[in-house]
């Protein structure tokens, strides 16, 4: 059975490395790019199961990636982080609730759970 | 100055402090996440080693050398942040301005980032002394920075530089000029009436599509009555 795909958007670079390292360590199948662009070209080349965004990010936001993938992929699970804790400054209209949100700094084993992944694919 | 003035510049400069050490609280944060991160993964490779496999020691040097950059990059903001809040100590003392703009810079550069723009600024030929209030300072320096990032897209690029003369010194910035409206007219007001309380006063210059602003500040105490107040 193929490993479970997860692409990460960050421009925290050293952060989503070390996220990729983490998550092949369970053996999952894990990427990572730095900005949404780069991301919505890997989903036109390679098809993922989820994606993990950061929710502020130079240039495309994770919000604008989220509506990307919302029309261009519907079938992949995606997950937003932020470390904005305040949840008014970042309150878009497209966040109807129907996507999960990941409040930085957050455990592997919280980020497994909200993409809906077991432990080793 | 009237009471409802004074209470005006409070106001500025106390959101000038808030959108300051919120963008940094977001950049600890960020460092705290990946530290938090190395941290777990090598409890993974020490899990992992107890369970029978073996962690090469490239791996360790990685995790030793992430921790290394990020714990170094935390000390940065934190001593940042720490002078950032010291500067509403005293309305009036010397200042390094090389120093200071570096400084304030390295907090402005996320902004700079979030716009995907660039921004240029050449060391300070030789150190530069002048007497003044800090924080009204930085808080001049940084809505000049914000008016030219309000109208970057994505590649422009944002200029900044120091220079000395006998009367004081001179901090010019050019960027992109934004469309004419009450925004830009309230923003510009701003920024004269802030530099207007340091005793100085504000150049500004277009062309081709690029505004320049200089911020002229006195080296020598302003006068009585124009004083920054808190």
């Amino acid at each position: 059975m193929a490993a479970f795909r997860i692409l990460l958007i960050d421009d925290e670079e050293e952060l989503i490395t070390t996220l990729v390292d983490r998550l092949e360590f369970r053996g999952l199948a894990a990427e990572a790019v730095t900005s949404g662009s780069a991301a919505l070209a890997r989903l036109r080349e390679e098809s993922f199961d989820a994606v993990v965004a950061d929710l502020k990010m130079p240039g495309m936001s994770g919000t604008e990636v989220l509506d990307r993938i919302r029309r261009e992929h519907p079938d992949i699970r995606v997950l937003l982080i932020t470390g904005h804790g305040s949840g008014q400054e970042e309150t878009p209209e497209i966040l109807d609730g129907t996507y999960a949100i990941l409040l930085k700094p957050f455990s592997i084993d919280a980020l497994l759970e909200k993409l809906g992944v077991g432990q080793d694919g | 100055m009237d009471e409802a003035n004074t209470e005006r510049r409070r106001d500025t400069g106390l959101a000038f402090f808030g959108a300051v050490t919120a963008g940094i609280s977001h950049d600890l944060n960020n460092v705290i996440s990946t530290i938090d991160q190395v941290t777990g993964l090598l409890a993974d490779l020490v899990a992992g080693a107890e369970a029978g496999r073996p962690v090469p020691l490239e791996r360790l040097q990685t995790v030793q050398e992430r921790l290394r950059r990020q714990t170094t990059r935390g000390a940065g903001i934190i001593k940042r942040l720490n002078t950032f809040a010291h500067s509403t100590d005293e309305l009036r003392r010397e200042i390094s301005l090389d120093v200071l703009l570096a400084d304030l810079l390295a907090i402005g550069q996320r902004y700079v980032d979030l716009r995907k723009a660039r921004l240029e600024a050449p060391a300070a030929p030789a150190p530069l002394r002048i007497v003044g209030d800090p924080f009204r300072l930085q808080q001049a320096i940084f809505a000049a920075l914000q008016r030219l990032l309000g109208s970057a897209e994505s590649g422009d690029t944002i200029t900044v530089a120091l220079a000395g003369g006998k009367d004081g010194a001179a901090v010019t910035l050019t960027g992109p000029l934004g469309a004419a409206g009450s925004d830009q007219d309230a923003g510009r007001a701003q920024l004269e009436g802030l530099l207007a309380g340091l005793g100085g006063r504000l150049e500004r210059s277009v062309a081709a599509d690029r505004e320049t602003l200089v911020l002229r500040i006195p080296g020598e105490p302003p006068p009585a009555g124009g004083g920054a107040e808190a």
